[in-house]
């Protein structure tokens, strides 16, 4: 099973990745869109870099052009798409609230 | 007498005026200065917070973020200040540490630490018929079924065009197709599935 423990910080940064998984992220956006501050989020991502469910690799622009370094960004992994959604099912499931088998009464 | 004393006093008095809001300027200038350069200076700090050699360019991408999120607070001192403290000071006082730590993890035999590298992707990938030990049902989206079943059946002497669902027709709202779906056995999904050679997707 993976080497990352899906906790509730890492369940939200690999859903955000998910609602564009071929989109490529960048840190501070990251942390704009989750509400993630910079100590929280980056060490999350350092850990999914290394298991290789992100990629991560810098932009390749010309500094001259657009008048800054270039940025790094991250983006999932083939292979990190399919476990991120496989884990975050599971965890759904889990969180899931126990039923007496007679199903849910809805309005 | 009286008068020439008066006219010293006031020029006196003019002259420390000038110097003291001279200094006054100056003083404001160092300060200005010193809190400009102090979200740098703070991931400066953190980044020694980060085992040697690995760091450069997580560094680097930190002070890269730093700058775009400085940039729209131009002629704003104070949110520039207030953000800029914030997001470097984080990263002095849990982000480089936790990061670390990540580094640690991932340290080799050697002792280096390939954190953040993109070689080290899928180093600690579980394997697929883990994770699905019954098999799993998957799709095929070539435009080659043809040469995908007998590539299949050469290579892990089972057809995919024996599943019934290989091939099936799909109606829906004003729009149809032709699904190529197959049952996978566990033991051939990681050759398969976890295989780029193939256009394989589910």
């Amino acid at each position: 099973m993976p080497e990352v423990q899906i906790t509730v910080a890492v369940a939200r940064v690999l859903r955000e990745f998910l609602s564009e998984p071929s989109a490529d992220r960048y840190g501070y956006d990251l942390m704009r869109a989750i509400s993630f501050p910079s100590g929280k989020l980056y060490p999350i991502l350092a850990k999914l870099v290394r298991i290789g469910w992100l990629i991560r690799e810098r932009e390749k622009t010309d500094q001259g052009e657009v008048g800054r370094p270039s940025r790094f960004y991250y983006r999932l992994s083939p292979n990190g798409v399919e476990l991120a959604r496989y884990e975050l099912a599971l965890l759904n499931e889990q969180l899931a609230p126990a039923t007496n088998g007679l199903g849910f009464l809805r309005p | 007498m009286k008068g020439a004393l008066a006219l010293a006093v006031t020029v006196g008095v003019l002259l420390g005026s000038l110097l003291w809001a001279t200094i006054t300027d100056m003083f404001k200038d160092e300060l200005r200065t010193r809190l400009g350069r102090l979200p740098y200076w703070l991931i400066r700090m953190a980044s020694l917070r980060i085992p040697a050699g690995a760091d450069s360019d997580l560094v680097e991408e930190w002070e890269t973020e730093l700058d775009v999120i400085l940039h729209d607070t131009e002629g704003l001192p104070l949110t520039w200040l207030l953000r800029g403290v914030t997001f470097a000071a984080d990263l002095l006082l849990r982000g480089a540490p936790a990061a670390a730590r990540e580094m640690g993890a991932g340290k080799t035999a050697n002792g280096l630490a390939p954190v953040l590298a993109s070689d080290s992707k899928g180093a600690a990938l579980p394997a697929w018929s883990d994770l699905f030990p019954e098999g799993r049902d998957i799709f095929y989206e070539g435009n080659d079924p043809v040469g995908f079943v007998r590539q299949i059946q050469s290579e892990f002497g089972f057809s995919p065009a024996s599943d019934p669902r290989w091939g099936e027709h799909i109606d829906g709202d004003g729009l149809s197709f032709t699904s190529h779906s197959f049952y996978c056995p566990s033991e051939h999904l990681d050759a398969i599935y976890g295989n780029n050679r193939f256009p394989v997707g589910s």
